[in-house]
């Protein structure tokens, strides 16, 4: 909403400096987004005539002006525009005037001639984009007086955020008012006569109003003959500085009423209106479309409410006029309308049909229902003042059910206790009165409180308490230090923050990278890891349609993403919702919702550096590792890895990840037809994980605290083995068999330690694995030949069994 | 053979590399290059033939070959790990033990959940329980519970994506849901399942159907908070605001609150913190105000309390919001709110 200071000061006195009225309002809840001055560039900028025009002795397109400013001796200014002429009113700048950006007039030699000034367009001015020639003014303007001031462009507008309560804001007067809260000085409003209602106006229009519910009262006012024709210079102006373009004295007037007084008026060419019928009504089998006044032919929703004339629309109540009805130049009787519409009803229409206008912006906030005969008088009057014609005698108003106003109880110690601190009653009254807020002391401690018809926003206690709080400060609100309300929450063995903290700590640990994305992603992409992604109804672009199904999504996106910008190898993690719909009701709908962890590993993992000959990349042994590091911080364990079949990982080379039965997740290549999708170079490695499982896990094990086992009292022996194998024989197995062939509890642990394969092994299809095997009696020291046995009997059942052979 | 003949060997070999793509061809170029009888152990049987005072450079240059040659292919065999084709493919032993995962530098965290993580871990120090709730979320607990009425305006500051809530679902048949426009239907649900005290904080993920830009995005974080109990005041409201405010933005900052509206908060606020950079002279950061906006907050409205089952006339409360994105912006100056989102490792890694 734009605020004219000049128009503002209209209807009250303000004892503030610009800025420090925007930091009032500010500190009333009017947030000001900017404040601006139009008249900035006018300084040094005065009213001149043009007494006498020479051609320029060098300079074909140039021309001499003799301009008088005022001064005894007019000034001599070079001038270029084509259509200056003698007699003309013009802007000039003076020497020393600042045009902004820099550009300052001086004394100078255009071609060899003196200039002492500049004759302006309106563009180098700042008022418009004109800059066709230069802009002249209107005759009455006084020769040497400052251009700002003449113009009452010597304005600042402010540009406040009216937060969407605050309908009562949106005009000069609503404004006034809040200044009146803050100063308490007096209000000067227009105060136009008002007609008796009926007179000669009832014998020419009548008003029907089928549906009251949408449309309580309509009032009406008509002035015939009147001259349309453009406003005058101060009207366009101010119309021109909260916004809005000027277009004729009639539509011009009902759109200043607008801004004075925050009520969207009407006006209808007369003679459009068949018989002098009015029918506010809905579109339901009146009408499907209309030509709006900017010419756009509009589908009508069933229960849009239309102002018609019994027979056709003569325009969208409360949203905008029809271009059969609109002002001409050629009108000469108009009808003013100034009506309360049901704001709801309005919305809907508006939102139904895409179409927001100053109208209805306020009509479905809530406009004042006491101001409607007020607003359609000042309007009448004004067009009869600027436009010539008579107005009709009396005044319609088609009110069949008074709307009601509205009054609450209120008792100043409940504002004590909700602000924590006791505004003097006596305070508490003059606010009130500042505000039009009358009341009535029941007792002490109960009053009740009548409502202005402007404030919409006002219902109860509640808000009068922030009217309070408002209008005598929030700094005056005490800073507490005791605390209410003890520690209350579940007193969880593990939180969910705790347990977050786990995963992200041990994670960037390992050196991973956190990643936080948009969960809204394409079908296709989301299809790829669950076939039934959730669906926005209206995505902001059809590409962004889904919810994620998975965190892998976003994580290849981050990789595809980095990897274009010169990424070697990449570690990335990210924890967030996932969604689909599942079969089985959930809490909202079919909306399945949790937590999942992914993680990705793709291209070297490790740098070729001082201490390492060559760069190590990424594979599913080090996906595990992660894996691993991750359950182990997180208490959740010993894991068991499964067969997986998920189909956005290669077959081959995927796990599933278990803690005892339940699975927790999956890990393995991200398969090619997907990693296709994403343009990766590399190979991807990726993770997922059941976040909501991993954390019921964790807090498991919290509860159960793991016992530990008594320190060995006797010395281990150590022996390594190297053993050559075919290919497929899995390393499990091999440790499973040793296991198998040593049932005495002295085989303490298996590890293996090196995977081997030579030239001549490959092409065998072979490998050679080595381990390393730890034994220890709980009771004696072990000898070395009894430790001989074991192996040689080890090794006897790796070769029956698995077929293997000692490497030598 | 000359240096030339070893420098263009090189040159071949090193290129032979690059093209490979498979574990078989892996194997094929370390049978062909490598072994005792591959091009790299001929050429120094060559070297007999060699000139005598010629012999110790060519030696040098070979030995550089060999272990220049051996480094690529192994690293070639690292990188190309799994790259394999199906025949051997089969023969990756999924059972071979975890590897550990080399950390050669520090993990970087995302400043969004760093920001978050620190603004949390006051309010728990403050006493506060952290609460969570869907992101997919019904308009009862995003709007009606929250005093939205239906057509009203307010709803026009949130702008909503809607959601279908089955595979089947056609328009008309049961109201859509929605995915969460504020943190703020957590507090109705946690009203809903407890009764007063309350005192808990709210972080998560929200979203707007508004245009991308610089300064918003369609997807972000903030943290509310929620204190019910009987006698709560805009004077509480206040001390832990500032307690909050001296804890993350320094000790010596002000706060100052401002009127506004919110259809769940009756009073409503605005809460400003003095610019910490500046210190409230007034900057760029501040936009030379002297003040951030860096909360909503309010006494709960009595609208909201009745609709949970608490009764506004025995309990009062307040409640505030930050926007974790905008805080995490101003704090580590970054200026455009998409940087946070596109993960580029580039930006992360200054964490």
């Amino acid at each position: 909403m734009r605020i004219s200071l000049n128009w503002l000061s209209d209807y009250i006195r303000i004892p503030f400096t610009p800025d420090e009225l925007a930091e009032r309002l500010t500190m009333l809840g009017l947030e000001i987004d900017a404040i601006e001055r139009p008249g900035e560039r006018m300084d040094k900028v005065v009213v001149g005539e043009v007494v006498e025009l020479t051609p320029h002795p060098n300079a074909d397109k140039l021309r001499l002006a003799r301009v008088s400013v005022g001064a005894e001796t007019p000034l001599r200014i070079v001038c270029g525009a084509p259509n200056v002429a003698v007699g003309q009113k013009v802007p000039v700048a003076l020497i020393g005037a600042d045009l902004g950006e820099g550009f300052i007039i001086k004394k100078s030699k255009i071609r060899g001639e003196t200039s002492e000034g500049m004759i302006c367009s309106e563009r180098e001015l700042g008022i418009s984009e004109k800059h066709e020639g230069i802009w002249v003014l209107p005759r009455e303007l006084a020769v040497g007086s400052n251009l700002a001031v003449a113009l009452g462009l010597n304005d600042t507008v402010f540009e406040i955020g009216i937060t969407p309560n605050r309908a009562d804001c949106l005009s000069h007067i609503g404004i006034a008012r809040e200044v009146r809260a803050i100063t308490g000085e007096k209000l000067t409003l227009p105060a136009p006569t008002i007609a008796n209602i009926g007179g000669a106006l009832a014998n020419e229009v009548r008003i029907s109003l089928p549906q009251p519910d949408l449309c309580p009262r309509y009032v009406a006012k008509m002035i015939r003959g009147v001259t349309v024709r453009p406003s005058p210079e101060w009207l366009q102006r101010r119309l021109e500085a909260v916004g809005l373009r000027p277009r004729n004295n009639v539509v011009d007037v009902t759109n200043f009423v607008l801004m004075e007084c925050g009520h969207p008026l009407h006006a209808f060419d007369f003679d459009t209106v068949e018989k002098g019928e009015i029918v506010v009504r809905t579109a339901a089998g009146f009408a499907t479309e209309y030509v709006t006044l900017d010419g756009k032919t509009r589908k009508l929703p069933s229960d849009a409410l239309l102002i018609t004339d019994g027979k056709k629309p003569l325009g969208i109540a409360g949203i905008m006029g029809g271009e059969n009805s609109e002002i001409r130049d050629t009108t000469t009787n108009v009808l003013i309308e100034s009506a309360y519409f049901n704001p709801s009803s309005i919305r809907r229409t508006a939102k139904q049909m895409g179409l927001s206008t100053d109208a209805s912006y306020r009509f479905e906030r809530g406009t004042n229902f006491d101001v409607l005969m007020g607003a359609a008088e000042r309007a009448a009057h004004m067009i009869v003042e600027l436009g010539g014609g008579e107005i009709v005698e009396g005044l319609i108003d088609k009110y069949p059910t008074a709307l009601v106003h509205k009054e609450f109880k209120f008792r100043p110690s409940r504002a004590d206790l909700l602000l924590g601190f006791a505004v003097p009653r006596q305070r508490m009254q003059e606010v009130f009165a500042r505000l039009d807020i009358e009341l009535e002391q029941m007792n002490e401690d109960l009053w009740e409180l009548h409502i202005p018809s402007y404030r919409v926003d006002l219902e109860r206690e509640e808000d009068a308490i922030e009217e309070i709080a408002r209008v005598v400060g929030y700094d005056q609100i005490p800073i507490s230090t005791f605390e209410r309300a003890p520690l209350t929450g579940l007193r969880d063995p593990l939180k969910r923050k705790e347990f977050d903290e786990i995963l992200r700590s041990t994670l960037l640990a390992l050196g991973a990278i956190e990643c936080v994305s948009v969960p809204l992603v394409s079908a296709k992409d989301a299809k790829n890891f669950h076939e039934h992604p959730v669906e926005l109804i209206n995505p902001l672009n059809e590409e962004k349609d889904r919810m994620r199904s998975s965190i892998a999504i976003n994580l290849l996106d981050a990789a595809r993403h980095n990897q274009r910008f010169g990424a070697q190898g990449q570690r990335l993690f990210e924890t967030g919702n996932v969604f689909h719909y599942s079969s089985s009701p959930e809490a909202l709908g079919n909306v399945k919702q949790g937590a999942e962890l992914g993680v990705l590993i793709t291209g070297v993992q490790e740098p070729k550096t001082a201490y390492n000959a060559t760069s190590i990349g990424a594979d599913i042994q080090m996906m595990k590792g992660l894996t691993e590091a991750l359950a182990a911080r997180a208490g959740i364990g010993p894991l068991r890895y499964e067969v997986s079949s998920e189909r956005y990982l290669e077959p081959n080379e995927s796990l599933g990840v278990c803690a005892g039965e339940i699975r927790i997740g999956n890990i393995g290549r991200l398969s090619a037809a997907v990693s296709k999708e994403y343009d990766l170079r590399q190979n991807a490695w990726i993770g997922l994980f059941d976040y909501e499982l991993l954390f019921q896990l964790a807090r498991n094990a919290r509860l159960k605290p793991k016992q530990v086992n008594p320190l060995p009292k006797y010395p281990s022996v150590e022996r390594d083995i190297a053993l050559v194998l075919k290919s497929d024989v899995t390393a499990r197995s091999v440790e499973e068999c040793i296991h198998s062939a040593s049932p005495s509890k002295l085989l303490q642990s298996v590890r293996l330690f090196d995977e081997f394969r030579s030239p001549e092994m490959k092409t065998m299809g072979e490998r050679s694995l080595a381990l390393n095997l730890v034994f220890r009696s709980e009771d004696r020291t072990l000898e070395e030949r009894e430790v001989d046995d074991l192996i040689f009997l080890i090794i006897k059942r790796l070769e029956s069994e698995l077929h293997a052979r000692l490497r030598v | 053979m000359t240096l030339n003949e070893i420098s263009s060997v090189r040159e071949k070999l090193l290129a032979d590399l690059d093209t490979l793509t498979g574990a078989d061809q892996l194997v094929a170029f370390q049978l062909a290059h490598l072994t005792r009888k591959g091009t790299i152990a001929s050429m120094f049987d060559q070297l007999r033939d060699v000139p005598k005072e010629e012999k110790p450079f060519a030696g040098k240059e070979l030995n550089a070959l060999r272990q220049l040659v051996e480094e690529r292919y192994k690293e070639k065999e690292s990188l190309l790990g799994a790259t394999t084709s199906a025949s051997t493919r089969s023969t990756i032993d999924l059972t071979m033990p975890a590897r550990t995962v080399p950390v050669t530098s520090p993990g970087h965290e995302h400043p969004l959940m760093k920001t978050l993580n620190e603004m949390i871990s006051i309010f728990e120090r403050l006493g506060f329980a952290v609460e969570y709730g869907p992101e997919v979320e019904d308009d009862e607990h995003n709007f009606g519970k929250l005093n939205f009425a239906p057509d009203h305006p307010a709803r026009d500051m949130q702008d909503t994506f809607f959601v279908k809530p089955s595979a089947d679902w056609k328009a008309g048949e049961t109201a859509p849901l929605l995915l969460r426009t504020h943190t703020s239907p957590v507090q109705i649900r946690l009203m809903e399942r407890q009764a007063p005290p309350i005192r808990a904080i709210m972080p998560g993920r929200v979203y707007r159907n508004e245009a991308i830009s610089a300064r918003s995005g369609v997807a972000f974080f903030q943290l509310e908070g929620l204190v019910i109990d009987k006698g709560v005041s805009m004077a509480d409201l206040k001390g832990v605001l500032l307690s909050f405010a001296r804890q993350f933005f320094g000790s010596d900052v002000k706060i100052r609150l401002r009127p506004s509206f919110f259809p769940f908060t009756e009073p409503s606020a605005e809460v400003d913190v003095s610019c910490y950079i500046c210190g409230g002279k007034g900057c760029r950061v501040c936009k030379n105000s002297g003040w951030l906006e860096i909360v909503g907050s309010g006494m709960v409205h009595p609208n909201v309390l009745t609709a949970c089952g608490i009764d506004p006339e025995i309990y009062t409360g307040y409640a505030f919001g930050f926007g974790i994105d905008r805080t995490a912006m101003m704090r580590y100056g970054v200026s455009d709110i998409r940087d946070f989102f596109e993960n580029d490792y580039r930006f992360l890694e200054q964490f």
